[in-house]
């Protein structure tokens, strides 16, 4: 664990300095969670809301952390779990509504001021939302954060195999989709 | 996959992030101080329980009628039949009555064709 997940760390055992070391939690890693996110649900008010939620239950299950891996792989447990199972009650709430949560994200992509046009940049991100969502997450964890195979295994819970296997099938199916067109 | 660019992330708003430790904490108080709500109405509801529990036990009986009185008496044996008899204005009409009720709800004791064999 690094000096900084430390210092947090004692902060909020202590009454005293409780509310600072959330603070400090929220202000070191509040763009990574974001981010994380974000990537998989597209839209920001929704990603505004699980970022706040995967915080708020970081300090509810703050007492149970043992400190055998780092907060950063912690948080993004939480994270990501929150994100895939957003995408899923989403994806079961369009069984009963014409509201087809996979057309709003795309639509969403096109929309100016949020990749200003820039077409490759389009073409990656619906070829990406074309994925299963745990794949997309696989992929999003190896090639824009640049994890390794060990940290994703422990985020996820997957074996480091099923990741490669699964990354590795992501890429090739995004580069169909996007070099080919 | 050197061949595709790095994502760029979506941007959020402007000042998002310098607002969202607060708007966090916040929510984060919020939620710990309506959690007292629902103790509290676990105990309102365990204390009209406990009282209207203790009500019950502490309600008045209901004084008993005379024919209520009496079949008490009768049923703890501190009355015998001659007691109550005595009590009748007429007994040998009583004894009549109760005759006839029993007969009428019993039928007739023996069927004709065993009464010849003695």
């Amino acid at each position: 664990m690094n000096q900084t997940d430390q210092q947090i760390l004692e902060q909020i055992s202590s009454p005293f300095t409780r509310e600072l070391g959330f603070r400090q939690l929220i202000e070191t890693y509040q763009r990574k969670v974001y981010h994380v996110i974000r990537r998989m649900v597209i839209i920001h008010e929704d990603a505004d809301d699980l970022t706040q939620n995967t915080f708020i239950k970081a300090f509810r299950s703050l007492d149970r952390f043992e400190g055998n891996s780092s907060l950063f792989t912690w948080l993004y447990r939480i994270a990501t779990n929150e994100a895939l199972s957003f995408l899923e009650k989403k994806k079961k709430r369009y069984f009963f509504s014409m509201d087809d949560h996979h057309e709003k994200m795309e639509s969403y992509l096109d929309q100016p001021g949020n990749l200003n046009g820039d077409e490759i940049q389009i073409r990656l991100q619906k070829a990406l939302l074309k994925l299963p969502e745990k794949q997309r997450l696989v992929f999003h964890l190896k090639y824009q954060e640049e994890l390794t195979y060990e940290q994703m295994s422990e985020i996820t819970g997957t074996s480091v195999g099923a990741l490669k296997a699964s990354y590795h099938h992501a890429v090739k199916k995004i580069e169909q989709s996007v070099l080919s067109e | 996959m050197n061949r595709l660019p790095k994502l760029k992330d979506l941007d959020p708003p402007q000042g998002y992030f310098d607002r969202l430790p607060q708007q966090i904490l916040d929510k984060a108080k919020s939620r710990k101080s309506f959690a007292w709500t629902r103790y509290a109405a676990a105990a309102v509801l365990l204390i009209g329980l406990g009282i209207t529990w203790q009500l019950d036990r502490f309600a008045v009986d209901q004084p008993l009628s005379t024919e209520e009185e009496a079949n008490l008496y009768i049923e703890s044996q501190l009355w015998s039949a001659e007691d109550v008899l005595s009590l009748s204005d007429d007994p040998n009409a009583l004894l009549d009555q109760i005759i006839e009720e029993e007969w009428t709800a019993t039928g007739e004791l023996w069927p004709d064709d065993e009464l010849d064999w003695f």
